[in-house]
């Protein structure tokens, strides 16, 4: 096989033992590779009844088809398993070169599944793969965790480990990809937690081929220089993800004080461009074959946090942990971020439900004997202190740890209302309520109400290339308006396709759907190219379709309706409080609206939101509706 | 209410362009009455390179620059100058 390392590497932690199986062919051509493929083996693995933090969970590593070739910005690892969050599906990614490291390694897909009794990491080097002891990491940061394991293994070692906020399991612990990338969302670190799998360490020398090497390379050229040309790849650059902080406070579309307003003062201390001007940032990271470079890195060099340094913060850690929670002191949100990073914990979530506790607090439903401190509004302190009590589930932080649901249900009064979460996930920070392709994307999302599944930014029109994909996908610019629900479901499932490819091929997110210069055409050029079996764009965006559906059907074997694709209330129920989108709602009727044009776009039932015999079929996912059927799961 | 060859006062914050960015300080202006957006921002040719790729926020709402022209500004607007930047 091109491309393809044809192999995917079996790790039982509860038998100790690791073997290699040939990644099968009709695998390869049901679900292409990376997310896809991940996608059926968690399908074929995990039962409805599997609990998310036993040994029967398994969790999934899926290095792109492409990752391993010169394609550019096509370093991503998708990491898929049952959500400890969300007790639904689970797909999670991480940059750095770990997803290169599997492929020179000669690994499409390592599968891990029950779990070691004492703590253990993976050792791979090529075609050499053990199971060790981990006690002399265990309970160490990731820094130091990744400090120790190159100080034994070379530090030419690429890494994925959690920090004590999965081994405390944290129901939103991260996974983190070569230190700094955060596969974050939905609790993937606590499922290793759970396993007492501290981390996997590869190093690979092999190399990837393909098909057509002097073709490839020659796409590959055109495609990094209309990378380097694109506005918006620029602008990662420049100021990171966090440019976008000073643009969306202005609009009044930035989530703060958890959601009760879209706006706050001293912005500049949250934005990208301060952390230029102001000297935090010292340096900017790309991923493997990345051409964007996007990720940050910063440090304090003075103050009470200096010796602070970590990646990022990103424009979500900026508006969750700062804007979230009221705070703009720059110092105490890049601490926080470190603190996040140290322990391996999501800092969308960690920011969530220290938001949603100071609202909390504010009413009075916690106290000072509750918290062990006082906890306003714009405490940065008192954030930072905050995330400590979390990964080590300290007093309070134990509640919290469990994420804002579970916590809303222990706290009890009207403390549901401002968890800012559906599915059980707590919501990215996006502004639904004023962009409706969003809000539509967010409700129907797999995994629950977040912005990396799908992210159909071009519903804004900000380039000209987001007005032409908006042409081309609805067929006049005009829909290029993210107040308008209409054309919201084309705009919606175009994303949803091609953010799956995106990941099934390993590209990163930011190179097809903020920028524009790879694109399904040139994607499945590349594909066909790279691996020499022959696909269409639109052969490959239906790749993408059968990804979403499958992992969907994830969902829906696990029991979930229409009902769930909804959400949190506050962004249903109560209005956008100022600024342009005063008024504005994600109302029942709304989302109602836009979901039967989606689930009609799908060929899903309206009544259940399940997906039909005949969409499945018509998919090549028979056995899958077989499945569905047998349990009752299909619309009648 | 403007009145027509009176001065008006305008809230400006420059956040720069890609290329040429800016820490922001709240200023308010004094422009001439009936002033359009574009003439407002090619006042501006000092502070921002205006052939840089840039957003125009006007009281909250992101203007296409392709229409600045046709916008006259307000008494009391506020209109904010950002550089084009993105992804979550």
């Amino acid at each position: 096989m091109y491309a393809y390392c044809g192999k995917l590497l079996n790790v039982d932690l509860s038998k100790g033992k690791m073997w290699v199986e040939d990644l099968p062919e009709d695998l390869v051509d049901a679900y292409l590779g990376g997310r896809g493929i991940n996608a059926k083996l968690l399908w074929d693995y995990v039962k409805p009844d599997t609990n998310p933090l036993g040994p029967s969970n398994v969790i999934i590593f899926g290095a792109g088809v492409l990752s391993g070739t010169s394609a550019p910005s096509c370093g991503r690892t998708t990491i898929t398993t049952k959500s400890p969050e969300t007790n639904i599906f689970l797909k999670t990614s991480g940059g750095g070169y770990f997803a290169h490291e599997m492929k020179f390694a000669g690994y499409d897909h390592i599968l891990i599944q029950g779990s070691s009794e004492n703590p253990v990491y993976l050792w791979i080097e090529d075609d050499s793969a053990e199971i060790r002891d981990a006690s002399e990491v265990w309970n160490k940061d990731v820094r130091e965790t990744n400090r120790i394991l190159e100080e034994k293994l070379g530090e030419d070692i690429h890494t994925a480990c959690i920090g004590q906020g999965g081994e405390n399991l944290v129901k939103f612990a991260s996974v983190m990809v070569d230190v700094y990338s955060a596969a974050a969302r939905g609790g993937a670190g606590a499922v290793m937690g759970s396993k007492k799998l501290k981390a996997i360490a590869i190093r690979g020398t092999g190399s990837v081929k393909v098909k057509e090497p002097k073709e490839f390379g020659r796409l590959v050229k055109d495609v990094r220089e209309a990378l380097f040309r694109d506005t918006s790849a620029q602008s990662l650059f420049t100021f990171g993800t966090s440019g976008s902080v000073a643009a969306i406070n202005e609009t009044y579309a930035f989530p703060t004080y958890n959601y009760k307003k879209g706006h706050i003062e001293n912005v500049y201390n949250l934005s990208g461009q301060c952390l230029v001007n102001e000297g935090y940032l010292k340096r900017r990271r790309g991923c493997g074959s990345c051409s964007i470079s996007s990720h940050r890195y910063t440090t304090i060099d003075s103050g009470k946090y200096a010796g602070t340094c970590t990646g990022g913060p990103e424009y979500e850690t900026l508006c969750a942990l700062g804007g979230g929670t009221g705070a703009t002191d720059t110092a105490s949100v890049i601490k926080a971020n470190e603190l996040c990073n140290r322990y391996g914990i999501d800092t969308i979530s960690t920011g969530s439900v220290i938001g949603w506790a100071m609202e909390c607090y504010e009413r009075g439903v916690l106290t000072k004997e509750d918290v062990d401190f006082e906890l306003n509004w714009g405490d940065g302190d008192a954030v930072v202190e905050m995330v400590r009590k979390i990964a080590f589930r300290d007093g309070i932080g134990d509640i919290l740890a469990e994420g804002v649901k579970r916590a809303a249900e222990k706290f009890g009064k009207d403390s549901w209302k401002w968890a800012i979460q559906a599915k059980g996930l707590e919501q990215s920070r996006v502004e639904t309520r004023a962009s409706k392709g969003y809000a539509l994307a967010f409700a129907v999302n797999p995994r629950g109400p977040d912005h990396l599944h799908t992210e159909p930014i071009a519903e804004f029109g900000l380039s000209p290339e987001a007005k032409a994909l908006v042409e081309k996908i609805t067929g006049d610019e005009k829909y290029a308006n993210p107040y308008l629900t209409e054309k919201r479901a084309e705009i919606v499932v175009w994303h949803e396709d091609c953010y799956a490819v995106t990941e099934i091929l390993g590209f990163c997110a930011f190179a097809t759907t903020w920028a524009y210069a790879v694109n399904p055409e040139n994607m499945a050029k590349m594909y066909s190219l790279a691996t020499g079996r022959e696909l269409s764009e639109s052969e490959l965006m239906n790749y993408g379709r059968k990804t979403l559906t499958l992992e969907k059907c994830f969902n829906v074997r696990a029991g979930l309706t229409r009902k769930d694709d909804v959400l949190p209330w506050r962004l249903m129920n109560e209005p956008a409080p100022e600024g342009p989108p005063k008024g504005m709602m994600n109302s029942k009727e709304e989302l109602s609206g836009m979901l039967d044009e989606y689930y009609t776009l799908h060929g899903w039932d309206l009544k259940t939101g399940w997906p039909t015999r005949e969409t499945l079929e018509s998919l090549g996912m028979t056995d899958i509706a077989k499945e569905l059927e047998r349990m009752g799961k299909l619309p009648t | 209410m403007v009145v027509l060859g009176k001065e008006m006062r305008v809230k400006v914050r420059i956040w720069g362009t890609l290329r040429k960015p800016a820490k922001p300080e709240n200023v308010m202006e004094e422009i001439p009455s009936g002033m359009t957006l574009k003439e407002f921002l090619n006042s501006l040719h000092n502070l921002i390179d205006l052939n840089d790729v840039f957003f125009v926020i006007v009281n909250g709402v992101r203007i296409d620059r392709a229409d600045s022209s046709k916008i006259k500004l307000m008494d009391g607007d506020t209109i904010a100058v950002v550089p084009v930047a993105g992804g979550g």
